[in-house]
């Protein structure tokens, strides 16, 4: 009898045990992932990471002014409103700079000499479409004020998705003392992928769009025998906007000053109301903006650093 | 026999505080049939909104509590409050019929980049959880981790 209950006893409590025990049980389950995450807008194709600082430079007087190229690109599937601030070190007494953010054509006549390195570049951002220049009698004249036995080159830099095409006016004679003239139709001869060395040497039968180019090199480089193959295949980029640029031999050393640009019916300014300090880029757009600086006739002479941030405002 | 009763009750006593020893409360069972169904993308972009699922079966018969940890982390910096941002929705079925049924899932950020939501299940059969995750657009490139713990008691 003594025995039966110690067994009732111990059933009870394995039973109890049993019970606490399932009440007690935790299920866990986890799941990791690892993802990239890019940035939500490009600045020239880079973010943060890529690039801290752009640094430009640029010599220029009391009264004079210069814009500089760039563009952003949104990436993500929402609006993005960015915000561009600016800092100057020094600072300033009474905004003997001023600096403006926008996306339309710049003044041409805001340029002076520049002494121009290997490969380095005078630009003239003329603002307009690819099909505005097709349309246009294009004409751009830059002058070599000394060491002429390099030639410069002259070229359409076509920016179209975040790659930068070169058109480039090749097998133009530009040695000797300027001006030198380019008109649209020299600027058909080849077309190369962004930073490539200009080869002139042809070879290998890669086309592309069509067949309208043939390809070279590695990168490959395209070239056009005719206008209206480029033409053609002009309709195929969704560029936007086109700058024109004077750029050094590979000698450097030169002295470029554009003289002057024509293309027909184009009145070149910087309109007030196209300047922005905030912009809201929708998803996936594309903006090319420049920015712009203009100093004081008074300005005291130094060396200036301007600082530009674009940022996403929230 | 009050000896008998004495270690009865202190077998009962004892019951309790042993079972919520390390050895047996702390480990878990694995959640059965835990498997994404959708999965985050490799590769995101900030500003953006990526859907995550998840699916499980509920393994209690009765209601138990089901509390769900997002926790988002970066190797090179730290993740800010407000950076993330989640939303949840729970679907679950039952067995036969297949009603369905749809419960949100309020997600509270308890820390930076680590959010947790706590519901109550009862359904017996497939559950599956539903993210929506989303970032400010100034989030900081980088390459983030996305751990979701579930735990059901």
């Amino acid at each position: 009898m003594q025995r039966k209950k110690m067994l009732i006893a111990g059933l009870a409590i394995a039973l109890l045990i049993g019970v606490a025990s399932a009440a007690l049980i935790s299920y866990f389950g986890q799941v990791k992932m690892t993802a990239i995450v890019k940035q939500a807008v490009l600045l020239d194709g880079k973010d943060v990471t890529e690039m801290p600082t752009i640094e430009e430079t640029a010599k220029v007087a009391g009264g004079q002014s210069f814009c500089r190229y760039h563009w952003l690109q949104s990436q993500t599937s929402v609006p993005v409103t960015v915000l561009f601030e600016t800092a100057y070190d020094p600072g300033l007494w009474d905004n003997e700079i001023t600096t403006t953010y926008t996306t339309t054509i710049t003044e041409s006549s805001s340029y002076d000499d520049y002494v121009i390195d290997s490969q380095r570049l005078v630009g003239l951002y003329v603002g307009l479409t690819l099909n505005d220049l097709l349309a246009k009698d294009l004409e751009y004249t830059v002058d070599v004020t000394s060491n002429p036995k390099f030639a410069p080159n002259i070229n359409i830099w076509i920016t179209s998705g975040g790659t930068t095409y070169v058109l480039q006016a090749w097998g133009k004679d530009w040695t000797g003392t300027g001006p030198h003239r380019v008109t649209f139709s020299d600027l058909v001869s080849l077309v190369a992928g962004y930073g490539a060395t200009v080869n002139p040497s042809l070879g290998g039968a890669n086309t592309i769009n069509g067949g309208h180019a043939k390809s070279y090199g590695s990168p490959p480089y395209y070239y056009y025998d005719n206008l209206d193959d480029l033409k053609l295949d002009w309709g195929t980029w969704k560029a936007t906007f086109v700058e024109v640029r004077a750029q050094a031999g590979a000698a450097g050393g030169q002295v470029l000053r554009p003289v002057e640009f024509k293309a027909a019916g184009i009145t070149i300014e910087v309109p007030d109301s196209d300047t922005f300090t905030t912009v809201t880029l929708q998803p996936g757009e594309f903006l090319p903006f420049y920015i712009c600086y203009k100093f004081d006739l008074l300005i005291k002479a130094d060396t200036y650093y301007i600082y530009s941030t674009v940022k996403p405002a929230s | 026999m009050n000896r008998q009763f004495v270690l009865l009750a202190l077998g009962l006593i004892l019951t309790i505080p042993v079972f919520q020893s390390p050895i047996f409360s702390k480990q878990f069972k694995p959640l059965p049939g835990l498997h994404v169904v959708k999965s985050l993308p490799p590769n995101m972009v900030a500003g953006s909104t990526y859907e995550w699922e998840v699916s499980f079966v509920n393994p209690k018969s009765e209601s138990g509590l089901m509390n769900v940890t997002l926790e988002v982390a970066e190797k090179k910096t730290v993740v800010g409050f407000g950076e993330f941002h989640v939303e949840g929705i729970l679907e679950s079925y039952d067995n036969p019929p297949r009603e369905h049924h749809t419960l949100t899932l309020t997600f509270t950020e308890t820390g930076g980049g680590i959010f947790q939501s706590q519901a109550l299940i009862s359904e017996r059969f497939n559950l599956i959880i539903k993210l929506e995750i989303s970032s400010v657009p100034n989030l900081m490139p980088g390459e983030y981790t996305f751990t979701l713990t579930i735990t059901v008691n």
